[in-house]
């Protein structure tokens, strides 16, 4: 293919069934289609799996993309996508992920892996900018996610950057994620994709480079640096004080928080477990990712008490959300300790937790007693019990064997009714966002590629506090209307599939980023010159093509559902008082403006128009 | 005391409210923080929103009830966003 500014251009192809390598060279108008990361995960993902896939089987594949950007100073350009068929939810599955990997690979001279095949034995991948290389990982097999990131550096270099799994990843366990940068825990949490790497016997992808990438135009780029870097910068301020946990109080203040397994919207004890806690308590620095001028994430240290030894990364707003505020446990050190363990395992802090507070409801009612619990009891705000349950789970021990299963197949598994009390879309557990406060979250969560998921449209975020003049959302939209939030949830996916396939950070939105900025760097970058609308005909191609892909798996308007605590239950609190959106009205809606019929299938003409 | 008040970013959507991107004034006593950002109408459960430095220094926990009480206070104020 011609070169594009930007990218390397090159794929590498590794197939652990023979050992064998290669680099795939796509044409050139796939990246203009679907731009890299999610996009160009999304379609090799069509291409090479489907229906009768196993998603823990050879067959099916593990894939990771970057950007255009990555490796540049685009701020918040160091992230990456992976890519795969989910074992948790048996559909499309993807997660997005910052830290240093994405930049370190595309610096080693490669836009992406697929991973292809199944090792007999257990092994990691090596990458740099002279070689690759499959190494005999059986000395690793058995090690938690920091002391694999540390023995590779030890092996490889301190600059190395590493994407593997823990012991729950090497078991299977469905909830399994896929953790980089060692104690800093940059993970892809969602969709069991750890399970998928350890099915093939992958412990790890190490990756070193330090080649630069070619960009279109510096001075253009210098320019626009000079206006955007400093304009986030100053708007997310509030994210590098207190993190994503910072804004815990005022989310439950308007009714944001899954407390009590969504029961409740509000918790008088919201605050014990904030950012602003964090800061006064065990935080030791904000934590940047490559190339992001926010800095979000938390160094956190636990130094004495019960659950001294945590050092690395602290907890974030939905997993405070999902192990604290969820579990009503307001102890921040058992949940840092929680996550942290998490963390070193690799399993879904917001799975686990969904799954832990189901648990407390099923004991409340009687379907879960101490002796399924072997032996204990499991009270809501049972910070020592909600840690015991996460070392089960992570071990895939004890009562914890199944809910590792997550929310919906452990259900199913223990039976007896409790399907109702796991809150879930299509086997995926709700984040830590409640759509009886933000009810576009409603028709999002519903139609969401990978389940219930609150980054894939991020309405919420046009809800709150920020405007799209471009694209006809000039206010902040009122977050209890129904009418419009199909339209706007379209929109708001549409736009960040463009940001999972670019690989750009949402939280730039939070700090003014408009969608003409972002043409302005992938014009810089790429030379690519697009229009807004343009654009975002990217983004509706490639939610489209997962839409595709989700069908061929027996997916329909049946799926497109939330639980019936969602849409049924009020909450009676200050923040959202007797509210419960109206799904079915937003998804009508939503169909008509994605041009899919009743059934949730795009019509022959929407395929036509995006060349699919 | 010279107060000196700088509003950034999207706190004006996020508050739903007109906040005046600059503002300043006088006081001959010292203040809190949450009687100085009273001033340009951030007060009540709009705290929960915001971020505040003062005098450059980004505030790393509630100071909101913290006395300012030097001659010159530059107080810049950030949204608070919640989740990711």
């Amino acid at each position: 293919m011609k070169q594009i500014k930007g990218y390397r251009g090159r794929i590498l192809e590794v197939d652990l069934t023979s050992g064998k390598w290669k680099d795939l060279h796509l044409d050139e108008s796939l990246y203009h289609k679907y731009l890299g990361g999610s996009g160009m995960g999304s379609y090799l993902l069509k291409e090479l799996t489907g229906p009768g896939t196993d998603p823990l089987g050879p067959e099916n594949v593990l894939i990771y993309m970057t950007g255009p950007f990555a490796g540049t100073k685009v701020p918040t350009s160091g992230r990456h996508q992976i890519i795969s068929k989910s074992p948790l939810t048996g559909i499309y599955g993807e997660g997005d992920v910052g830290g240093t990997w994405g930049s370190t690979l595309k610096k080693a001279g490669y836009d992406g892996i697929v991973v292809k095949g199944m090792s007999e034995t257990p092994v990691g991948i090596y990458i740099d900018e002279e070689k690759v290389e499959i190494f005999n990982a059986e000395e690793l097999w058995g090690l938690d996610s920091f002391d694999t990131d540390e023995k590779l550096k030890e092996k490889y270099g301190k600059d190395t950057s590493v994407s593997c799994i823990g012991q729950s990843g090497e078991k299977k366990i469905l909830s399994a994620c896929i953790v980089h940068d060692g104690k800093n825990a940059r993970v892809v949490g969602r969709c069991g994709l750890g399970a998928v790497m350890g099915s093939k016997n992958l412990k790890a992808v190490a990756v070193k480079g330090g080649n630069e990438v070619s960009i279109h135009d510096t001075g253009k780029f210098v320019e626009i640096q000079k206006r955007v870097v400093p304009m986030l910068v100053q708007g997310t301020k509030g994210m590098k004080a207190f993190g994503t946990a910072g804004g815990v109080s005022a989310a439950n203040l308007v009714g944001d928080l899954p407390v009590k397994n969504w029961r409740r919207g509000d918790w008088e004890e919201s605050a014990l477990i904030s950012g602003q806690k964090m800061a006064e308590t065990i935080l030791k620095r904000a934590y940047f990712c490559t190339s992001c001028p926010i800095g979000c994430g938390r160094d956190v240290a636990i130094t004495e008490g019960p659950y001294a030894g945590v050092d690395g990364a602290g907890p974030e707003y939905e997993t405070v959300g999902m192990l604290g505020a969820s579990c009503m446990v307001s102890d921040l050190e058992a949940v840092t300790y929680a996550a942290d363990l998490c963390n070193r395992w690799g399993i879904d802090t917001i799975e686990v937790g969904s799954a832990i507070a189901m648990t407390m409801e099923l004991y409340e009612k009687g379907i879960v007693t101490d002796e399924d619990l072997g032996g204990r009891s499991l009270e809501w705000g049972d910070a020592e019990g909600m840690v015991e349950m996460v070392k089960q789970i992570t071990k895939g021990e004890g009562f914890g064997k199944i809910l590792g299963m997550g929310v919906k197949k452990a259900s199913e598994a223990i039976g007896k009714g409790s399907e109702k009390y796991a809150i879930h879309v299509k086997g995926l557990a709700l984040p830590a966002h409640d759509p009886r406060c933000y009810s576009g979250m409603a028709v999002g969560y519903a139609t969401s590629s990978r389940g219930a998921c609150h980054v894939a449209g991020g309405s919420y975020f046009f809800e709150k506090a920020v405007t799209l003049p471009e694209i006809g959302y000039p206010e902040v939209l009122d977050r209890f209307k129904t009418e419009g939030k199909g339209i706007l949830n379209a929109k708001s996916q549409n736009i960040m599939s463009v940001m999972d396939s670019l690989k750009m950070c949402k939280f730039t939105f939070y700090g003014g980023m408009k969608l003409t900025h972002i043409l302005e760097y992938l014009e810089a970058i790429t030379g690519m010159v697009m229009t807004v609308e343009e654009l975002l005909e990217v983004g509706e191609r490639i939610y489209n093509l997962k839409r595709l892909y989700n069908i061929e798996c027996g997916i329909g308007a049946k799926d497109d559902t939330l639980p019936e605590r969602i849409t049924a239950e009020p909450r009676h609190d200050v923040g959202t008082g007797e509210y419960l959106p109206d799904l079915d009205t937003m998804l009508e809606e939503y169909y008509r403006e994605r041009g899919w019929d009743s059934d949730g299938r795009p019509e022959i003409k929407t395929l036509e128009r995006l060349g699919l | 005391m010279h107060v000196k008040i700088r509003v950034f970013g999207l706190l004006k959507e996020l508050l739903k409210k007109e906040i005046p991107c600059e503002a300043s004034f006088y006081r001959a006593e010292p203040i809190t923080v949450r009687e100085a950002l009273s001033e340009i109408g951030i007060n009540g459960d709009d705290l929960l929103w915001v971020v505040v430095s003062i005098n450059g220094e980004l505030a790393k926990k509630d100071i909101f009830d913290d006395y300012l009480d030097k001659d010159q206070v530059d107080i810049s104020v950030y949204p608070l966003f919640a989740g990711g």
